[in-house]
């Protein structure tokens, strides 16, 4: 399994530059998806001009921000100002080297596992890595010095502080079962077959992830940061041209790897079976990238589903959702899968037992929510809420 | 080598850095300068073979903390509140202070560990080719208690990589044993064996450590509570 | 990589930490140097652990963690309480224990 010193920095730069080119390009794809989507859910064509079926359009678009006037304001703080756009691509750029997206390929004798490094804190290093996302955010939001950013940037720094917990809580569970932090011993140890994923064990945990994972995007339903009706732009109201390009494709960036650790974690990874024979060493493990691009494929398309069919959440609906639902039930699961673990090492029982639990708990807050509802809860709503008058 | 570099690089970052974070006049400044002096730590302690802490350390440092602070920066617009640069007596004497306190630290750090200590890994390093010692297979039996290791995959996975063809520690040579122990203790920063050393050894304070952090989360509720909004802000 | 090395280090990353509590005014400065000093101790623990071989100056590196977060905590609420009654973080106006 070592490889030589020399083989693994010429395997390791080869994957390097491939895995940030494909992500480039998955940014590309996903431009030309989100519209061709939305606008098949909302019954109109999506692009059609620029080339066949419009497939050139995120290159126009491309184009379009490259020549367009880089304005820097004057007002703005100019060091940090430029640092921010810079600082919001790192996370989403690196999350990706721990990312396993193969089995292995065997080329002239060596074997090459498909993945950029296999740490042993590979899960607490996209948990580290994810919670420095907020510092582009809030960085771009003070730096632009305007009050629509500054207020995007508080809204948006105390939505990702506390889904955060909810996504860190959520793979405990998936944790205590594969007792490894390796992304890849997760992924292999969750088997080939669908029902065997750890999705199913760790239903409720999987929702949590999934809508933390949405908000930590801030995308629809969950981007009260840059909320167009309220707050103009956001945190990027006073960026222009590749500026403000960079946090449109950080946003897709983060979708991408998002859907690749969720698929990691709770989709089996590579796997699928009757799949991992077919053909010699290398092709199977060509197949096995072509699976992982499917799965997350599919959860890309639900990203984009959940933004054409959700509107947006209101500020004290997304942190009633964050702290009163999502976080107890993470913590119930996380309770449950530790006892019944440590009891009857049982997945099964696991799975049951985390649904039931979960449905246990949202019976129990919502009930408690109505029963202690005031009679007027739109008025304040904290400092972080937009003013009486440009809600009504 | 690579322990060098990285400490050279790291090292530079990590105290330019922290004089950038006293010297910039605005706190957000400091506060991102701050950021950067915690990755130089982790990458510290990554280099020095703590892992899991330099994980935490980018978690809880980075991501929770100095995100708080920038947070309490930007609700209290406290980048307006920047105090005129004056150098004035006290100053002067803080920094003369520090500086002696520095060269103290240095020469306390140089003195209390020479370099010619020496550390248990190297022990027993004497005889080339001699047989393992019992030290050596006590000091193996000491970790296995700590971190909770099995004999059996000891032989079948550490010792295989350190001498080909054996397969139980004690067929080892003294020299060979040493590496087994520094690799083992090397290992000592992967999240299973703190795990396994924190719920074992310090689990009366790791619980202790939750009641401080519950502690904090009332005193927290407590004081920035609004008695009445309508008087407050 | 010898061991003095790391303490020289850490014991400058304490010193720089000692001097900002020293000059600054800004409370949430001397707050964050407080933290940077925290840090230099941790580097010290995790070196001196990885030298005896001792997973211990790792687990202490953790427990400071706790109580940073813990502290951190509680002083951002104290500063913005503070900041709340007297407009003001800037430590020589506030020194008086009246509110």
């Amino acid at each position: 399994m070592d490889l030589p010193l020399n083989v693994l920095i010429i395997s390791s730069l080869i994957k390097i530059v491939v895995v940030v080119h494909i992500l480039l390009i998955g940014v590309m794809g996903m431009i030309l998806a989100e519209r061709k989507v939305s606008g098949w859910i909302q019954d109109r064509h999506g692009p059609n001009r620029v080339g066949p079926w419009g497939i050139l359009q995120p290159i126009a678009d491309g184009i379009k921000f490259l020549l367009k006037e880089d304005l820097v304001p004057d007002h703005v703080d100019k060091p940090v100002y430029l640092l921010a756009p810079a600082i919001i691509l790192v996370p989403a750029l690196v999350t990706c080297g721990v990312v396993p997206f193969g089995s292995s390929i065997t080329v002239s004798g060596y074997e090459i596992p498909l993945q950029i490094a296999d740490i042993n804190i590979g899960v607490l290093y996209i948990l580290a890595i994810t919670s420095l996302g907020v510092y582009g955010v809030v960085l771009g939001a003070w730096a632009s010095n305007n009050k629509y950013s500054l207020l995007g940037g508080l809204r948006s720094s105390a939505q990702m502080i506390s889904y955060e917990l909810t996504l860190g809580l959520s793979l405990i569970g998936v944790l205590i079962l594969s007792s490894s932090l390796s992304l890849r011993e997760i992924a292999i140890q969750q088997g080939s077959y669908p029902w065997t994923w750890n999705f199913l064990i760790h239903f409720p945990a999987f929702l949590a992830f999934t809508t933390a994972a949405f908000a930590e995007t801030n995308r629809l339903p969950f981007d009260l940061a840059e909320a167009e009706q309220e707050l103009v732009g956001g945190y990027h109201t006073e960026y222009s041209s590749m500026k403000f390009a960079m946090y449109f494709m950080a946003e897709y960036m983060h979708m991408i790897v998002g859907s690749a650790v969720a698929v990691t974690l709770f989709f089996g990874g590579w796997q699928f079976f009757g799949l991992e024979t077919v053909g010699g060493p290398f092709w199977s493990g060509l197949i096995s990238v072509g699976i992982f691009f499917v799965k997350t494929a599919f959860f890309l398309f639900v990203f984009i589903w959940v933004r054409w069919t959700l509107p947006r959440f209101r500020y004290d609906q997304l942190m009633n959702l964050g702290w009163k639902f999502l976080l107890p039930i993470t913590l119930a699961s996380i309770v449950v899968t530790a006892t019944v673990w440590a009891f009857t090492q049982s997945k099964v029982l696991v799975g049951i037992l985390n649904v039931v639990v979960a449905c246990i708990v949202v019976a129990i807050v919502s009930t408690t929510l109505v029963m202690t509802r005031e009679p007027e809860p739109v008025e304040d709503r904290g400092i972080l809420s937009f003013t009486k008058e440009s809600s009504s | 080598m690579a322990e060098q570099i990285l400490f050279i690089i790291f090292g530079i970052l990590a105290v330019g850095s922290a004089i950038c974070v006293i010297a910039f006049k605005n706190p957000i400044h400091s506060a991102l300068a701050l950021v950067l002096t915690f990755f130089s730590l982790a990458g510290l302690f990554i280099s020095l073979g703590a892992y899991f802490v330099a994980a935490v350390q980018v978690i809880v440092y980075a991501g929770a903390i100095m995100v708080l602070f920038l947070f309490v920066i930007m609700l209290l617009n406290l980048g307006r509140l920047q105090a005129a640069r004056q150098i004035n007596k006290a100053k002067v004497f803080a920094v003369i202070v520090g500086i002696i306190l520095a060269a103290e630290a240095i020469y306390i750090g140089i003195r209390v560990y020479d370099g010619t200590a020496v550390s248990p890994s190297q022990a027993g390093s004497a005889v080339v080719g001699a047989a393992i010692t019992t030290e050596q297979l006590d000091q193996i039996a000491t970790l296995e208690s700590t971190y909770q290791l099995d004999r059996a995959e000891i032989n079948s996975t550490y010792v295989p990589k350190i001498a080909e063809q054996k397969s139980t520690v004690e067929t080892l040579t003294a020299s060979e044993a040493n590496q087994l122990i520094e690799k083992l203790q090397g290992e000592m920063g992967k999240p299973d064996r703190i795990g396994t050393v924190l719920f074992t050894k310090f689990l009366l304070p790791f619980e202790v450590t939750s009641l401080i952090l519950l502690a904090a989360l009332i005193g927290v509720i407590v004081l920035v509570k609004r008695e009445d909004p309508d008087t407050a802000a | 990589m010898a061991l003095q090395y790391y303490l020289i280090l850490s014991a400058l990353l304490f010193t720089i930490g000692v001097i900002g509590v020293l000059i600054r005014r800004n409370a949430i400065i001397i707050f964050m140097c407080i933290e940077l000093m925290l840090n230099a101790a941790n580097l010290a623990f995790v070196a001196i652990g990885r030298e005896l071989g001792d997973a211990s100056g790792q687990i202490f590196v953790f427990f400071v963690m706790t109580v940073a977060a813990a502290e951190v905590a509680i002083g951002l609420a104290i500063i913005v309480s503070v900041f709340r009654h007297r407009e003001t973080i800037n430590i020589d106006e506030i020194n008086t224990m009246k509110g």
